[in-house]
């Protein structure tokens, strides 16, 4: 169905703010400022902000159970042994959790969601469109978004109670060393039985899939630098909180660099040096690959967009702020042909809002997904 | 004295163009212009605007300390028996909590600072300014008495856990009734020999303390509400996440409630039905409600984020910062000393570079007894 968005201030993000209109068929944004034709359908945006739907780039949605907060409805570690590859965050995923609706009525419309931190390899992600009028398999955008891996407090937390693996910072590192080594043996064997845990190791090595790993303190971030090195993979660092400390090594070896969650108390050691001064530190360094992340639950995911005006209220630039909870987000997970900005060819996932997306009093009024209308807060209120 | 000159002042609810004067700690005197006279020290606050410190009724700042790694310094709740009235937050204090220096950095000037949620009875809570290296010397002593209590989930889990009494909810109640008629019958003894627990019990019955109970269901509230009437005891409802599901029965309660922390998911089984929603609904409801954080539930340095999220409800901007300020210095009984900027009042108050609603203003500078003690870029120095 075409329709038109008509008289709203239009912020493309990846292009200067306007007021216009956008022209929107088969679910894509067919062309800026249409002529109105008779017959085309008209929503008049009067005179308010849209912005292209935002993009959470790490959270754990569906899997870590909204509101019962017990063992039979979390699914985000398995931390019965510390190297676990094969898990796949999609067949963890409760579709109807309410964390989807919360998501949805405060903007963020493509969500993805990763296995947790609680061992060393913990599984690969997925990403979603939220779009609750698709069918579960419809809405996968990338079945499989990358390999998280966890270095730092958590694995040692957890590993030296479960399966007694590891003690020290050192075993995380040498287990994830082992991982790797035996899966190139693996590749050499000549009459090998398949062997999914390696084979998905070997599509890290072959640049086929991103390593996340979560890391906090410098010498961690420095620890899986070290290791990429020696086997020549791809990482995308998530949570990065002391990368304001070593700005210039993120900024030198351009390692896209996920902030996150900005807003919870300096509860483990690793997070003491946590500032809410770090992404305009790493923008100061020349670090362009910025995005910013909730981990929902362990902050709601409502506070994506409070994160950046946060960062802007010490120093990070406007521009920075938006693309790192919409374009840059999306290009990390290798979706910016499709979200992450209002340009004709996207998704037309939009959101229409009252004042900026960066001021943290707005209120989220329609919700489209898909050019179809996925949430009316007038009529279903506001989640927060 | 001191002599505040230029700034916009946040005065009777609004924002007003007027100088005022500090000495010995407390306002003496608005005026739309204060000359100042040769002993004076002026400070030209013009393109700033003030507003009075901020007042958070429930926290546990200083004692689950922040930084000590897996809360290391967690003093919180004392869990080696059900009732522990005989505790005192203030002896599990630490005055240097990064947390206490956040919330002076930030505008938070008051702070009532209790046990956790662990026992029916946590033991008594205190109120302090969040200035100073000696918890003694920050305590607002005209607060009134505070019996911190805890209702629900936290209690069942922690004492099931454990195989002991309370595992449920009908144990939670009966060990409440069994303190207080203890301390009924140990005040009808005339041949009583002092025991601190008894006294702070006894302070309740005699109306000389209040109860502030940790609770979220409405079947709490309820059962909160009999006992309280069996035993005629003041209180006030602290989180009281479900109370906006039933506002016709809100309404029937003339009790303070003091909700939060609001900027938290619904992973807690404690707090899934809490939502900014709840301030308005319960606003209309007649009650008088306060916002809390539960620091370091929420970190007082993100103090202006629950004003910003429940701004989004469109309420009054002035009934929003009464929930930061005057209503919670009514509810601990400090509004005659702090709360507004008034005359006479402590000269707790904060100046920002622009609007408080405006998340691109800072907190330039905290004010407490007059004193300049803290704001956002003190952060960096310490």
């Amino acid at each position: 169905m075409k329709w038109i968005l008509k008289n709203a201030i239009i912020h493309p993000v990846t292009s200067e703010t306007f007021r216009g209109s956008i022209l929107i068929d088969k679910g894509k944004i067919a062309q800026i400022n249409p002529a109105e034709r008779k017959g085309t359908k008209i929503f008049d945006g009067g005179g308010l902000h849209l912005f292209p739907g935002i993009v959470e780039e790490h959270c754990h949605i569906g899997t870590h159970g909204e509101k019962t907060n017990q063992t039979a409805d979390q699914d985000t570690n398995e931390w019965s042994e510390p190297i676990t590859p094969e898990m796949h965050a999609l067949d963890g995923i409760k579709i109807y959790d309410f964390g989807f609706k919360m998501a949805l009525a405060n903007g963020i419309t493509t969500l993805n969601i990763f296995p947790g931190s609680g061992s060393p390899i913990t599984g690969i992600g997925v990403a979603l469109k939220n779009d609750p009028s698709l069918r579960f398999e419809e809405r996968i955008l990338i079945k499989e978004s990358g390999l998280k891996m966890a270095f730092g407090e958590n694995p040692k937390s957890v590993h030296s109670k479960t399966s007694k693996t590891i003690q020290t910072r050192m075993a995380t590192a040498a287990l994830i060393r082992k991982a790797f080594q035996d899966a190139l043996n693996y590749e050499k064997k000549a009459d090998k039985e398949y062997n999914r845990r390696f084979e998905i190791l070997l599509r890290v090595l072959k640049g086929e899939l991103t390593a996340h790993v979560h890391a906090h303190r410098a010498d961690d971030i420095q620890t899986i630098i070290r290791i990429a090195d020696e086997f020549q993979f791809k990482i995308h660092l998530e949570h990065a909180t002391e990368s304001h400390l070593i700005p210039e090594i993120i900024a030198q070896r351009q390692i896209p660099v996920a902030i996150g969650p900005m807003f919870t108390a300096k509860y483990k050691i690793e997070v003491n040096n946590r500032s809410l001064r770090t992404p305009a530190i790493l923008e100061k360094a020349g670090v362009k690959d910025l995005s910013l992340i909730t981990d929902h639950p362990v902050i709601p995911i409502w506070n994506l967009p409070i994160e950046a005006s946060m960062a802007v209220h010490y120093g990070l630039s406007e521009d920075l702020a938006l693309r790192s909870i919409t374009i840059n987000p999306a290009r990390n997970l290798g979706l910016d042909h499709r979200i992450g900005s209002i340009e004709v060819g996207k998704d037309a996932d939009m959101i229409l809002l009252d004042r900026e997306l960066l001021d943290p009093t707005h209120r989220v009024l329609y919700v489209w997904t898909n050019g179809t209308l996925s949430y009316d807060t007038e009529k279903e209120g506001m989640v927060l | 004295m001191l002599i505040v000159k230029g700034a916009q002042i946040w005065k009777d609810r609004d924002l007003k163009r007027l100088d005022f004067s500090v000495g010995e700690g407390k306002i003496a005197a608005f005026s739309p212009s204060l000359l100042p006279g040769p002993q004076d020290e002026v400070l030209n606050l013009s393109g700033h605007y003030v507003y009075p410190g901020l007042i958070d009724p429930h926290t546990h700042v200083g004692l689950l300390e922040e930084t000590t790694g897996n809360f290391a310094g967690d003093d919180v709740n004392e869990t080696t028996s059900p009732a522990t009235a005989g505790v005192r937050a203030i002896d599990g204090i630490n005055p240097l909590d990064p947390g206490i220096r956040n919330a002076c950095n930030y505008g938070v000037t008051t702070v009532c600072v209790m046990p956790g949620s662990a026992n029916v009875i946590g033991g008594e809570g205190v109120v302090i300014k969040t200035a100073g290296k000696s918890v003694d010397t920050m305590v607002v002593s005209s607060a009134k008495k505070i019996v911190k209590m805890a209702f629900g989930r936290n209690i069942t889990w922690t004492w099931s856990k454990k195989e002991k009494y309370p595992s449920t909810r009908l144990a939670v109640g009966a060990v409440l009734r069994e303190k207080l008629n203890a301390a009924k019958n140990y005040m009808a003894n005339p041949e009583r020999v002092n025991t601190y627990e008894m006294e702070v019990l006894a302070n309740l019955l005699k109306k000389e303390a209040i109860a502030r109970i940790h609770v979220a269901n409405l079947e709490d509230i309820e059962t909160i509400d009999r006992i309280t009437r069996e035993y005629e005891i003041d209180y006030v409802l602290d989180h009281a996440s479900a109370l906006h599901t039933n506002p016709e029965y809100a309404k029937t309660l003339r009790v303070p409630v003091i909700l939060g922390p609001l900027n938290v998911a619904g992973k807690s089984f404690q707090s899934y039905d809490v939502t900014c929603a709840s301030v308005k609904v319960l606003l209309e409801a007649g009650l008088l409600v306060s916002v809390m954080s539960d620091a370091p539930v929420i970190p007082l340095n993100l103090v202006r984020l629950q004003m910003f999220l429940i701004d989004r409800y469109r309420l009054n901007r002035a009934d929003i910062l009464d929930l930061f300020t005057e209503n919670p210095a009514k509810t601990l009984g400090i509004e005659k000393q702090t709360g507004s900027l008034d005359v006479g009042k402590d000269a707790d108050f904060i100046v920002l570079d622009g609007d408080i609603f405006d998340y691109r203003s800072h907190v330039r500078s905290t004010y407490i007894y007059g004193k300049a003690c803290g704001g956002e870029d003190y952060e960096m120095d310490s």
